[in-house]
């Protein structure tokens, strides 16, 4: 059973990944609109700080959901060095941050 | 030998033996002193969010937000706010590792005193005074030109022998908060929650460097230096101009940057873990000055310089 710095640790890498993904857009573009991808990017970290911030309190939670976030996070890593497509990349950004939303609920 | 003599010869013998041992547990005192003030100091560093990164962070995801056009981001300024929390937190570790150097400083300050040459001083004058009073009355039958000749010099190390004891019992209160924090910080969850809240912070804070680097803000001009230096090779002038115009000089200066801006976020477990043994080791240094055994700096010099190595890894890249 996944604890409450396991499921943190989803939470950052998915954060991790986020960055990456727009980092990866300015520097293939950097004059571009990266309004959509900051909102996602800033969402992901949001919700891992949110996390962390919890269980620094003392209060950490735990959930099953983390398996879907580590999936989604993996398959973004992987599809990133490819990616080309801004679209694309908001598209999985927008999944992983719903996960990321939905993971940080059980948190709150 | 008469008794008179041998009892003077004791009790020199002992003076010279307690000498012995008291100015060694000083120097172990005093070089404890110095890395343990190291040590608790890169252990602050690795576990709190100092007012300097976290101004850092601001900055840099308020440039962000401001580059992407999204400055008014719920989620950016949420963010913020998380991090001053866990910031508020974290303080509380804060204060006890900034007790522990303040600690090691009065150790330090305790072990590098000079009571024997206070101690030695004072009475040298008082014994002076004193026999010149005796040499000036008349029938003194005085032949010493110094009667406190050889009291002075156990007075000297009795005053040594009394800050030595000084020393271990600080060592021995010191090591007591060392029983008690490293645990703490040692525990895995905590650190780990620590660990990944300082990779999240230093990825948003070289985010905002990656992608102005990606602008071409900044030069690439100090990497281009370290390329050629094996060579003797300097860059040409106005190097970036030309950089610009070469899309694979450009790709090769900026997988350099996104490389060392990782190597800081990766940096940050190993800093604290480094911290964590460098306390450790103190520990163990302390239990050595205790028992009177000469203390292993060598092992201690070595943690603190990977752990200094660590730390110089956190700090994001410069750029002209």
């Amino acid at each position: 059973m996944a604890t409450a710095t396991d499921v943190i640790a989803s939470l950052k890498q998915a954060a991790d990944a986020a960055s990456n993904a727009y980092d990866a857009a300015v520097a293939a573009n950097p004059d571009g609109d990266f309004k959509a991808l900051h909102k996602a990017k800033m969402a992901a970290a949001d919700a891992a700080a949110a996390a962390i911030g919890k269980a620094l309190t003392g209060d950490p939670a735990v959930t099953a959901a983390q398996k879907n976030l580590d999936a989604a996070t993996a398959d973004l890593n992987s599809k990133l060095a490819t990616l080309k497509d801004l679209a694309t990349w908001l598209g999985l950004l927008n999944n992983l941050v719903s996960l990321a939303t939905t993971l940080s609920r059980f948190l709150a | 030998m008469r008794p008179g003599n041998l009892s003077v010869a004791i009790v020199l013998t002992a003076a010279v033996l307690v000498s012995a041992c008291s100015s060694a547990t000083l120097s172990n005192g005093a070089a404890l002193a110095k890395t343990g003030q190291a040590a608790a100091t890169q252990m602050e560093q690795a576990a709190t969010l100092s007012a300097a990164t976290y101004t850092a962070l601001k900055n840099a995801v308020t440039f962000d937000a401001g580059f992407a056009n999204d400055i008014d981001d719920p989620d950016t300024q949420d963010f913020l706010k998380q991090e001053a929390q866990i910031q508020t937190a974290l303080s509380a570790y804060g204060t006890m590792l900034e007790k522990l150097g303040n600690a090691y400083v009065a150790l330090g300050a305790l072990s590098s005193y000079d009571a024997n040459g206070t101690f030695s001083s004072a009475t040298s004058s008082l014994c002076g005074a004193a026999s010149n009073l005796v040499a000036s009355m008349p029938k003194s039958g005085s032949t010493s030109t110094n009667i406190c000749q050889g009291a002075s010099f156990g007075i000297g190390q009795i005053a040594s022998a009394f800050q030595a004891h000084q020393v271990v019992d600080a060592s021995n209160e010191i090591e007591a908060v060392l029983n008690a924090v490293i645990p703490v910080l040692s525990d895995p969850d905590r650190r780990n929650l620590i660990v990944l809240n300082g990779q999240l912070v230093q990825r948003q804070i070289v985010s905002a460097a990656k992608d102005l680097y990606a602008s071409g803000i900044f030069s690439c001009g100090p990497l281009l230096t370290q390329l050629g230096a094996p060579l003797n090779l300097a860059p040409v002038s106005g190097a970036d101009g030309i950089v610009a115009k070469h899309a694979n000089v450009q790709r090769g200066c900026l997988a350099v940057v996104s490389g060392t801006a990782q190597d800081s976020v990766n940096a940050v477990g190993p800093a604290y873990d480094k911290s964590v043994a460098a306390l450790s080791a103190l520990r163990d240094q302390h239990e050595k000055l205790k028992a009177g055994v000469p203390l292993d700096l060598d092992t201690i010099n070595m943690i603190l310089a990977n752990l200094q190595g660590a730390a110089a890894k956190l700090q994001p890249p410069k750029g002209k």
